[in-house]
């Protein structure tokens, strides 16, 4: 038999495809690099990393204090810290919301039902950055000073400032009661895997923390108080948080609203039908029957839901609130090394899309169906 | 589905008010005790919403700056090259739905038709001094006249309306932005919803082979291939958008120092980057949707690998992912305002430098819901013709 020539043979014909584009891909790069290290030393500037040890010369007004003396690596650090502050924060409200206006849209009310209807098409069909603009220039920059703000004496003020809650003084008791209650909801998850009873899981640590908020009195509050200008006390919301955390918290929930109502309207009739005959009452019915499929089809979409919250709190840079990607941008343009904060910008999201991804992966895991794929 | 097996159901009766509003609001505690507290809410709400929108708010700042919202810094003298551009797509625009729609003419666009024609007229006959009362009106009748002539004519393909289409845009750039005796107009001048419309349609028609192309090579049996497809996909899609519109700016002029790439050829650039790596995920799925058979039965007919995924698996792979490519049209449409960020004057770049004159002060509500509204002009149609087109594969499958 004759043999199969080389060049027919898929073998081989792949191998040579494969090196062609590793060459071309190779060359494109060489050549981009080339042309890049040649303008840079036509504008007389290196890719080097040195910068970051010299100090920063730049004010942050907002989070970890910050001195312009201090590195740019510390502003970065500032910066990384304040793009998680607004991110963990969107995340659990965007949740809690998302889960109300997906309910909303199930329930038997035509109204509720209606309004929550609109409220997704509209959240969902106009671009984040404008209402990101809308938030902060139309409304909370418009808002009067802190006198005539809205406020509720000692716990409360929402002025052109920003917002004003109270704050936490940590007493002698804190870690103790911090220890306490992660110890509570460790114990309490063995506990509730042992008796088979979810709910135990859930009320224990609940019930540990306000009985020991209670003994150990282990925060002090920090009331907000009008002082003649502005508010003093309390944690200070800048204005351009409020704004960026308001308008990501809006736009996400009208997202997750609908990715809570498919999980719920997925799973099918029958299975409520099926546990009811096999003797389950309703609630063991929704914690053994319905939850665990809901979640198995919620958490993917979730995920990245949270995945896109977080980068989409980039646009903070257009209301000049000091996240990572703003910080990046002033410390670029002012020391001239705009391609290494840009390095830097995309090894940070990068990494916390990874990160947030791998948690969802690990969560997904054990809602998986053993032995599918 | 389930009940058209059972009883047939009873012919649908007017529903009382009474009987509706006892079913739908008021059955049971609960949900009356929800009703009550929703309309007292609601109540609020509107009542400071409306009062504030009647009474407060000055409206006129919109009108008085519509030209900058909807063509930006475009030269006065040359709007005529817009309204020629437009009344072009229009043509093709009427000519298409005609040819498509050549047996009869579906009630519903047969009144859209008839709202628009009212709408036209009414604007029209109030503003009939503005050239856009003379224009608009003239772009109506070519779309209506393309129609009927676009049904006369005898059936065009697909291919030969996609080639009709890339020639017709082309036009379309070189009317607005070429050398038509008075000189160039060049693009830093194109801005508003102009510009917005432009960087979408590019973005959206350039990042199509670019996500095909990404999806099939991911799915490519040679590993350098699919792995170099792996990594771009990953990365487009792990950083922000606006972090791939700051490379463009800062990368592309460092890459290619010997060529003058002007900015919104950047923005294109990034925003068809981008939109090819979410495109090419959702055409992975697609892609995993077409059932292996359908490759194996083709290449026992004796296609070639490429005829396959051409001819058989890629419009299969298409056809499944229409919702979510919709969806992703809808998303960029959106996104294009992100260009505002880089300080391009598109309807966002231009509301922004409207809040910030000093004529308009205090007028920044109106200027965003008035530009809100403009983009949700575009996007519910958009999103209602995805949920039509989702129910519509969703009963093919049953």
């Amino acid at each position: 038999m004759e043999k199969i020539p080389f060049y027919r043979d898929t073998r081989y014909i792949s191998i040579l495809l494969q090196i062609i584009f590793l060459v071309l891909v190779i060359a494109a790069l060489v050549i981009l690099g080339l042309n890049m290290t040649r303008s840079l030393e036509r504008q007389n500037l290196s890719f080097s990393f040195s910068f970051l040890t010299g100090p920063a010369g730049f004010q942050i007004a907002e989070g970890p204090a910050f001195d312009p003396s201090e590195s740019y690596l510390k502003a970065f650090w500032v910066g990384i810290v304040n793009t998680l502050r607004v991110g963990l924060t969107g995340i659990v409200l965007a949740t809690i919301l998302g889960f109300v206006i997906g309910i909303s849209r199930l329930s038997s009310n035509w109204l509720v039902n209606r309004l929550a209807f609109f409220y997704v098409e509209f959240f969902r069909n106009t671009p984040l950055l404008v209402q990101i603009f809308f938030f902060y220039i139309a409304v909370v920059l418009q808002l009067p000073a802190a006198k005539q703000g809205y406020n509720i004496p000692g716990w409360f003020y929402l002025s052109n400032a920003g917002m004003t809650i109270p704050g936490l003084i940590p007493t002698a008791n804190s870690w103790t009661y911090v220890l306490l209650v992660l110890a509570g909801v460790a114990g309490s998850v063995f506990l509730a895997r042992a008796i088979k009873n979810n709910l135990v899981g859930v009320l224990l640590p609940l019930v540990l923390a306000v009985v020991g908020w209670l003994i150990l009195k282990p925060f002090g509050i920090d009331h907000p108080e009008l002082g003649n200008f502005r508010v003093t006390g309390g944690s200070t919301l800048s204005a351009e948080f409020t704004a960026l955390l308001v308008a990501l918290v809006l736009y996400t929930s009208a997202f997750t609203g609908e990715i809570v109502r498919g999980a719920i309207q997925a799973i099918d009739k029958g299975q409520w039908e099926a546990s009811r005959s096999l003797g389950l009452n309703y609630g063991q019915t929704l914690q053994l029957i319905i939850v665990p499929q809901a979640l198995r089809i919620l958490v993917p979409p979730l995920g990245n839901q949270y995945l896109n919250l977080m980068k989409n709190s980039s646009l903070a840079v257009a209301i000049a609130y000091p996240d990572v990607f703003n910080v990046a941008s002033t410390a670029g343009n002012q020391s001239g090394n705009n391609l290494q904060a840009m390095t830097i910008i995309l090894v940070v999201y990068l990494t916390i899309s990874l990160i947030i991804s791998m948690l969802i992966n690990l969560y997904n895991r054990s809602f998986n169906i053993r032995g599918a794929r | 589905m389930k009940q058209a097996t059972e009883l047939p159901l009873p012919a649908p009766s007017r529903p009382e008010p009474l009987k509706w509003v006892r079913e739908n609001l008021f059955n049971g505690v609960w949900n009356s005790l929800l009703t009550i507290i929703t309309l007292v809410l609601l109540f609020f709400f509107l009542k400071g919403a409306l009062s504030w929108a009647f009474t407060q708010a000055r409206w006129d700042v919109i009108p008085a700056n519509f030209r900058l919202l909807m063509v930006g810094p475009y030269p006065q003298e040359s709007l005529w090259r817009v309204w020629a551009g437009v009344m072009l797509l229009n043509l093709l625009a009427g000519m298409h739905l005609g040819n498509s729609n050549r047996t009869r003419i579906p009630a519903e666009l047969r009144n859209t038709w008839l709202t628009f024609l009212v709408i036209i007229a009414a604007y029209s006959a109030l503003q009939f001094s503005a050239p856009s009362a003379k224009f608009l009106p003239a772009v109506f009748a070519v779309l209506t006249v393309a129609f009927f002539v676009g049904r006369a004519i005898k059936s065009i393909s697909t291919l030969g309306w996609t080639i009709t289409w890339v020639v017709g845009f082309v036009a379309f750039l070189f009317l607005i932005g070429g050398n038509l005796g008075g000189g160039a107009v060049t693009t830093d001048l194109w801005g508003g919803l102009l510009l917005t419309f432009l960087l979408a349609v590019v973005a959206i028609v350039a990042s199509f082979p670019l996500g095909i192309l990404l999806a099939i090579g991911r799915k490519s049996s040679l590993p350098i291939v699919s792995g170099f497809c792996v990594v771009f996909i990953e990365v487009v899609r792990g950083v922000p958008l606006i972090a791939v519109l700051f490379m463009a700016q800062l990368f592309l002029p460092l890459f290619l120092p010997d060529v003058r790439i002007d900015k919104v050829l950047r923005a294109m650039v990034a925003l068809t980057i981008f939109s090819a790596a979410y495109l090419a995920e959702y055409l992975r799925g697609g892609l995993q949707a077409v059932p292996k058979g359908q490759d194996e039965a083709a290449r026992a007919m004796g296609l070639t690998g490429t005829q396959t995924m051409i001819l058989i698996v890629l419009p299969q792979a298409l056809r499944a992912v229409v919702p979510a490519i919709v969806g992703q049209f809808i998303s960029l449409f959106k996104d294009t305002s992100l260009v505002a960020i880089i300080g391009l004057t598109d309807l966002l770049g231009v509301a922004n430098s409207i809040t910030a004159n000093s004529n308009y002060i205090g007028l920044s509500k109106e200027v965003y819901i008035g530009i809100t509204l403009i983009y949700l002009f575009f996007t519910i149609p958009m999103a209602r013709a995805s949920r039509a087109v989702e129910a519509r594969l969703n009963e093919s499958k049953r």
